[in-house]
């Protein structure tokens, strides 16, 4: 079978294809599924009232307001302990210090989210609540705290990976030149190097936004829109979770369909912003 | 012989790589105002050597280099291997050109301005005049004087060379290190640098590492040959 | 003179803050997994009181043990890796091998989309497929092991195309020509030589899809997972899983004997994942 190229050659493009194609079909199997609860009401409405199924109301406003809040201050957490860690990793250097936290960094990939979510209830929440003395502890704050440790890992790989790969001749071209490392860092390095740090942003953004347990576990699932960080919230992605249990052919389960509509199109933008920005470093 | 003033003394200059040793006890002596070129079998650490003087080697991972140097900024031999002594001022005191151009991503004059920034020279007339003077004293003024906002990568090898010698005079340095400055390029930019070092001698002390033994013996007032760790000076 | 600026000194302050807060972060977790779920671990954990030889072989049913989830996720491992490893190979194989540029490009975008789907947008599918086919074709059909696997395997085919794509892109463009050259077709230098030679890289794809099908709880509650099931009896049926287990813990446990049987299954939970990742950095090694 191996001796023309021409059905191996077909397997492989089934296979290949097939993949792309199941991933289209999942937005359109989505998008399909959504039609009837954005023909009852208008996909403005849907995106911005509450969730009231006993009124029969079925926005998602504040699960939308929910993933955005934890999402952005996770990163708001996240993203200058990452850059500073990069930063421990590539320009600090401490020797076998900075190795050891390199090696660390790269072992917390590892971890489960849902290990990440159990310590988060029985540490974080019992902690906030005790601080603020204010609410159960299960908050936005609680979550983005949680959150920022899932998503820093991968953040600091590659800010670090955006460090080095600025060329050693522009940085030992500046050093010859009597630069300290800090104006090495601040004059040369983050010139080169902000795209891919930008980028790493979005995909921390987006793996921030996407996930479930965290918000889940933690976040305490209010409906009520989230105005405070020490608010219950609830995510676009624990709602699909917790309403999954309601029935199939009800206008509540529908929206879910809305819901995981909503979160490939934020998926899709991630990626598509990513691949513009990386685009721009190439051809500079 | 004029009694030319000792600009440059090492004693005791041990380099290794690793555990590895390239550089076994060398003491030298350059005088003011010469080219002295260094020369020898490949990898035998002639760019290792250069980076000692402006302690590079610092920023170089496995490099290490002990020993004591001196070099005389006009207020008398100053130990520039002591612990404390301000590395980051000794390197714009004294200047480095490498085996490749190695021109910042940026444009021609951003290139230019870019010592100056370090050392905090900011006043707009001040910098312009020092970029035109070490243009000039390049002799790359006259072609680029009018594309100066180009980026710097688009001029050529012999260009980008000059603008590299440029970018470390404008900083006025009495000491200038080189790593095999025509190494990559053609006949005639090898004959414009070679007659901007014959020029530049008078302001500044030239170390230059060199394969071509006829570019030493047109340009360089001593011949020092580096072998398995060694040097000696060989008649010139 | 001074060689540290005060830019240098703010610098490294700000960074090892950083990576202070950081470890220090981590050290609290574990430290505080470790101090409350060691204790609780021994056999029991796992096998409760049923009878270790009698549980393994199938004899007895385990209650109260973590056994039927350690079952559940091994299952899940097994049944997603077999849907996900052939694909995923032959899809990287197709991008790195045959495709056009332009092809190249909309695979790549569509599988970049794909590894970044979140995970419980594919668990809302696979729930809604088997609803819908529940509805109109199989009434038997119910979420369950098959339909969790197959959701899983969805999820970390990315990762095993990426790696594929990688390794064999960074094969030495000599080992492309030597089989050709005496003959081989495309096809045969792929089999014999070329994927084979690539192994060893692609391998570290596979790894981190199984550490994925291990962990991934967001998916497996829309499509099979319960509290309760035993050691999975067929591919139809629900079943248990660690990472469910975990939560289902976290939301719902009654009295400490179960909280402790929650800190005891994070422990082994991260066992696995983290032995796994050792064994990628093992082979990462070796390859070098």
């Amino acid at each position: 079978m191996l001796e023309n190229d021409r059905i191996p050659k077909l397997c492989l493009q089934i296979a290949a294809w097939g993949c792309a194609a199941l991933t289209f079909g999942v937005l359109a199997f989505m998008a399909w599924l959504s039609i009837p609860v954005l023909k009852a009401s208008n996909t403005v409405q849907i995106l911005t009232q509450p969730w009231l199924p006993n009124q029969g109301q079925f926005g998602i406003g504040p699960m939308i307001l929910g993933s955005l809040y934890i999402s952005v201050l996770s990163l708001i957490i996240a993203g200058p302990v990452s850059f500073g860690g990069a930063i421990f990793i590539r320009i600090t250097r401490p020797g076998i210090a900075g190795k050891i936290f390199q090696h660390l960094v790269e072992a917390m990939t590892a971890v489960p989210t849902v290990v990440y979510g159990f310590i988060g209830v029985f540490l974080i929440v019992p902690f906030i609540r005790e601080t603020f003395l204010q609410g159960s502890g299960m908050c936005i704050l609680s979550a983005s705290i949680m959150l920022a440790l899932v998503i820093a890992p991968t953040m600091i790989l590659i800010f670090s990976q955006s460090i080095s790969n600025v060329p050693r001749e522009y940085t030992i071209a500046a050093e010859a030149m009597g630069a300290t490392p800090a104006q090495t860092f601040f004059m040369i390095i983050l010139p080169y190097a902000w795209k891919g740090i930008l980028t790493g942003l979005i995909l921390g953004f987006g793996r921030a936004v996407g996930d479930t347990l965290i918000a889940l576990m933690i976040s305490g699932n209010a409906i009520a829109f989230p105005g405070h960080i020490l608010d219950s919230a609830r995510t676009l992605t624990a709602h699909i979770a917790l309403v999954t249990a309601a029935d199939f052919d009800s206008m509540e389960f529908k929206t879910l369909f809305v819901c995981a509509l909503t979160l490939y199109l934020l998926t899709c933008l991630g990626v598509f912003s990513a691949r513009v920005i990386g685009k721009r470093q190439r051809s500079s | 012989m004029t009694n030319t003033k000792t600009k440059i003394k090492v004693d005791g200059l041990n380099f290794f790589y690793g555990a590895h040793q390239i550089l076994d006890a060398i003491d030298l002596d350059i005088p003011a105002g010469t080219i002295t070129a260094v020369s020898g079998p490949s990898g035998q650490g002639k760019s290792s050597l250069l980076t000692a003087f402006n302690r590079l080697w610092e920023n170089i991972d496995g490099a290490k280099a002990t020993g004591r140097i001196w070099i005389d900024f006009g207020k008398g031999l100053e130990e520039i291997t002591k612990k404390d002594y301000g590395v980051h001022h000794l390197r714009r005191k004294v200047g480095m050109v490498f085996q490749m151009p190695n021109p910042l991503p940026m444009s021609i004059l951003k290139n230019m301005q870019f010592p100056l920034k370090l050392a905090g020279i900011s006043e707009k007339n001040m910098v312009l005049e020092k970029i035109e003077s070490a243009l000039k004293q390049a002799h790359l003024w006259e072609e680029v004087k009018d594309r100066l906002s180009n980026d710097a990568r688009r001029l050529s090898g012999g260009q980008l060379q000059r603008l590299c010698i440029a970018r470390t005079l404008v900083l006025q340095p009495e000491v200038l290190l080189m790593d095999e400055p025509t190494a990559s390029l053609d006949p005639v930019s090898v004959e414009k640098i070679e007659t901007l070092l014959l020029d530049l001698k008078t302001r500044c002390t030239i170390v230059m590492v060199s394969h071509y033994m006829d570019q030493i013996r047109r340009i360089a007032d001593r011949n020092l040959v580096l072998s398995d760790g060694k040097l000696s000076a060989s008649s010139q | 003179m001074k060689n540290r600026s005060a830019g240098d000194i703010l610098l490294n302050t700000y960074a090892w803050c950083c990576a202070l807060i950081l470890t220090s972060a981590v050290l609290i977790i574990a430290g505080y997994l470790v101090f409350h779920g060691f204790s609780t671990l021994n056999l029991d954990l796992i096998f409760a009181h049923t009878p270790v030889l009698e549980a393994l072989l199938l004899k007895k049913q385990v209650f109260g043990g973590l056994l039927p989830a350690i079952a559940g996720t091994l299952a899940l491992i097994f049944l997603s890796i077999s849907f996900a490893l052939p694909v995923g190979i032959a899809a990287g194989v197709f991008l790195a091998e045959f495709a056009l540029p332009g092809t190249r490009k909309i695979l790549g975008l569509m599988f970049d989309i794909m590894a970044s789907i979140p995970s419980i947008v594919v668990g809302l599918s696979g729930f809604a497929v088997t609803i819908f086919l529940h509805q109109h074709f199989f009434k038997q059909l119910y979420p369950c092991l098959l339909i969790s696997a197959l959701c899983l395997a969805f999820l970390v085919v990315p990762y095993i195309i990426r790696s594929t794509q990688i390794a064999l892109e960074s094969l030495p463009s000599q080992a492309r020509l030597t089989a050709p050259g005496l003959g081989a077709t495309r096809a045969q230098n792929l089999w014999y030589v070329l994927i084979p030679m690539a192994a060893k890289d692609i391998v570290g794809g596979v790894i981190l899809a199984i550490g994925r099908s291990a962990e991934d709880t967001a998916v497996i509650m829309l499509t099979g997972a319960v509290a309760t099931a035993g050691i999975p009896g067929s591919v139809f049926s629900g079943y248990e899983a660690l990472p469910f287990f975990i939560y289902y813990t976290a939301a719902e446990y009654a009295d400490a004997a179960e909280l402790m049987k929650g800190y005891g299954a994070a422990l082994i939970l991260l066992f696995i994942c983290g032995g796994l990742y050792a064994f990628a950095y093992w082979i990462k090694k070796k390859v070098r």
